[in-house]
Formats: structure tokens, C-alpha cells, sequence
């Protein structure tokens, strides 16, 4: 029991090194955040290259922020595996998001239809939360909740409000609030780690 | 209970001392739950110097419990260790004895 604990505890650390830089916060952060100007800009069509600001936040900030300072890793099989059930797990919600997205679209005045940003929220909270589960980063849950809120609030509260649109600006919110944690996240782990000079 | 006692007397007598050694058990330990790691990150995990890190590395290379690669990535010298076959052997049977040690 004592050595299974103590294993755990390192394969903490191995998870920590995917979630103390801060890079997937700030990733998570810019692509909500993103997606909530470009809907503000009325540039719906752009959606699309959201899917790339993690793949080059998360590249170009392990390489030349990460990487020089704690080096570089290669996860073992059972952290592979993980990785693929969290990668396959996003699959399913991209797939369930569309079909959803679909349903409320063709079914005219239905309860999909009427709370359809409530449901693509709570779909989007699963894959954040799934997220957290797979880094073992808890703050991760807490996004999810603030996304669910952000894309609920369009439903509850769009008509009540004439002056601004409430889904976008919770949108925006919350994407601004995940990229500041992240960078909180970023500039505290380039204080803690120096880069490390020339191996021995 | 007598003859349980003698016989986990037995086993501490046959502990792999090269890997009960602390930092080096770390190493393994961290190696165990990674396919690879390179010299910065052990470094960066474990809190030793680099040429304490170094000695040890060295002392499981010799014994043929860990693999080292020296490359360039980005241009940076990078060292990378893995446990090789026989040091993930020997540290799953250092962890069973120690289990049994310490039932």
C-alpha cells in the first residue's frame, strides 16, 4: 500500500507537468474567448480556426517556455491510455455537440430548441471537466461550471435583457477569466523554474 | 510468526541495494511510470544537483537498469533516460519485496 501511494503521488508529478505551466488554461481561455469576439465581430465563419490556437499555444509554449526549464517527457503506457480515453471522450463530445446542435436546429419550438446554448454548455462543461479529470487539474471543474453559466445565461436571461447581449458577454467573460487564471498560472511557473543551464 | 520474520529478514537481505538507495529509487520510480524523461526534467522533479544526478544515472547505466541517449533537440544538448527491460524488471521486483516487507 505504502509503494502503491508513493506511485501515485509521482505520477502526480507527471500530471503536473501538464497543468502548472498554466498552457492549457491560457489555450482553453483564448479559444472561448475567441470564439465569443469573432460571434461579437459577426464573424461566425472563422469559427473553424479556433481548433488552432491550442495546438500552437500549447507547441510553441512547451518548447521554448517549458522545455528549457523542466524539461521534456515521454508518458508511460497507463498515461497514454489516459490520454487516449480523454481524446476519444472529446471526440464524442464534438460528436454529440453537432448532432445536438442539429436536433434543436430541425426541431422547431421544442425544449432542445428553447434551451439549446444551455445544452451545448453543459456538453462543453463535460468535455472541460473531462479535461480536469484526465490532468488531474480540479480548477478545470470549476471552469466547466463557468462555461455551463456563461452559455445558460443566454437562455435565461436573452429576453430579459434588451441592452446587451447576455450569452456573449458570459461568453467573454468567461473565456477572459480562464486566460487571466492561465497566465496567473504561466508567469508563476516561470518564476519557480529557471531555465536550467547546460546539462552535465 | 517466527518463521515470517525470518524469512523478511531474508528478503531485506536480497534487496536490490543499488535501487534502495534514495535518490536513486526516485529515479527508477519516476522512469517506471514514463516511457522516457530527459536529464532537465529529472533534475527539475527530484531536487538534486546536476552532478549528483549525474553520479547516480551513471551507477544504474553501468548496472544496465536505465538507458541514456545524448541528442539535440532545438538546437539544446538533451539527455534522455529510460529504463531499459532489465531495470524495469528489477524494480518491480524491488517493489514486491518491499511489499512483503512491509506487510
Amino acid at each position: 500500500m505504502n509503494n502503491e501511494m508513493k506511485l501515485q503521488e509521482i505520477k502526480r508529478q507527471v500530471y503536473l507537468y501538464y497543468t502548472e505551466d498554466g498552457l492549457a488554461d491560457v489555450s482553453l481561455g483564448l479559444v472561448i474567448l475567441g470564439f465569443g469576439l469573432l460571434l461579437l465581430w459577426d464573424l461566425p465563419a472563422f469559427v473553424g480556426i479556433l481548433g488552432l490556437i491550442p495546438l500552437v499555444v500549447w507547441y510553441l509554449g512547451k518548447s521554448s517556455l517549458v522545455v528549457p526549464r523542466v524539461g521534456s517527457i515521454q508518458p508511460g503506457q497507463s498515461i497514454k491510455k489516459r490520454f487516449l480515453r480523454f481524446f476519444l471522450n472529446v471526440c464524442l463530445t464534438g460528436i454529440g455537440v453537432l448532432v445536438l446542435f442539429m436536433l434543436a436546429r430541425g426541431s422547431g419550438e421544442s425544449l432542445l430548441s428553447t434551451y439549446s446554448l444551455s445544452v451545448f454548455g453543459f456538453v462543453l462543461a463535460l468535455g472541460i471537466s473531462s479535461l480536469g479529470l484526465l490532468i488531474n487539474a480540479v480548477r478545470f471543474y470549476y471552469y466547466g461550471v463557468l462555461v455551463f453559466l456563461a452559455m445558460a445565461g443566454g437562455d435565461f436571461l436573452l429576453s430579459s435583457i434588451s441592452t446587451f447581449d447576455p450569452f456573449l458577454a458570459g461568453v467573454i467573460s468567461a473565456g477572459s477569466i480562464i486566460l487571466a487564471v492561465g497566465m496567473v498560472y504561466l508567469i508563476r511557473f516561470l518564476n519557480k523554474y529557471p531555465v536550467i543551464g547546460r546539462e552535465a | 510468526m517466527a518463521e515470517d520474520k525470518e524469512n523478511n529478514l531474508d528478503l531485506e537481505m536480497e534487496i536490490d541495494r543499488l535501487i534502495h538507495e534514495p535518490a536513486r529509487l526516485k529515479i527508477m520510480a519516476f522512469l517506471s511510470v514514463l516511457d522516457s524523461a530527459d536529464f532537465t526534467f529529472l533534475v527539475s522533479r527530484l531536487g538534486l544537483t546536476m552532478g549528483n544526478l549525474s553520479a547516480h544515472i551513471s551507477k544504474l547505466q553501468e548496472a544496465g537498469y536505465v538507458e541514456v541517449e545524448k541528442g539535440y533537440k532545438d538546437n539544446r544538448p538533451q539527455t534522455t533516460i529510460a529504463l531499459s527491460e532489465e531495470g524495469r524488471q528489477a524494480f518491480e521486483i524491488y517493489r514486491d519485496q518491499m511489499q512483503q516487507i512491509l506487510q
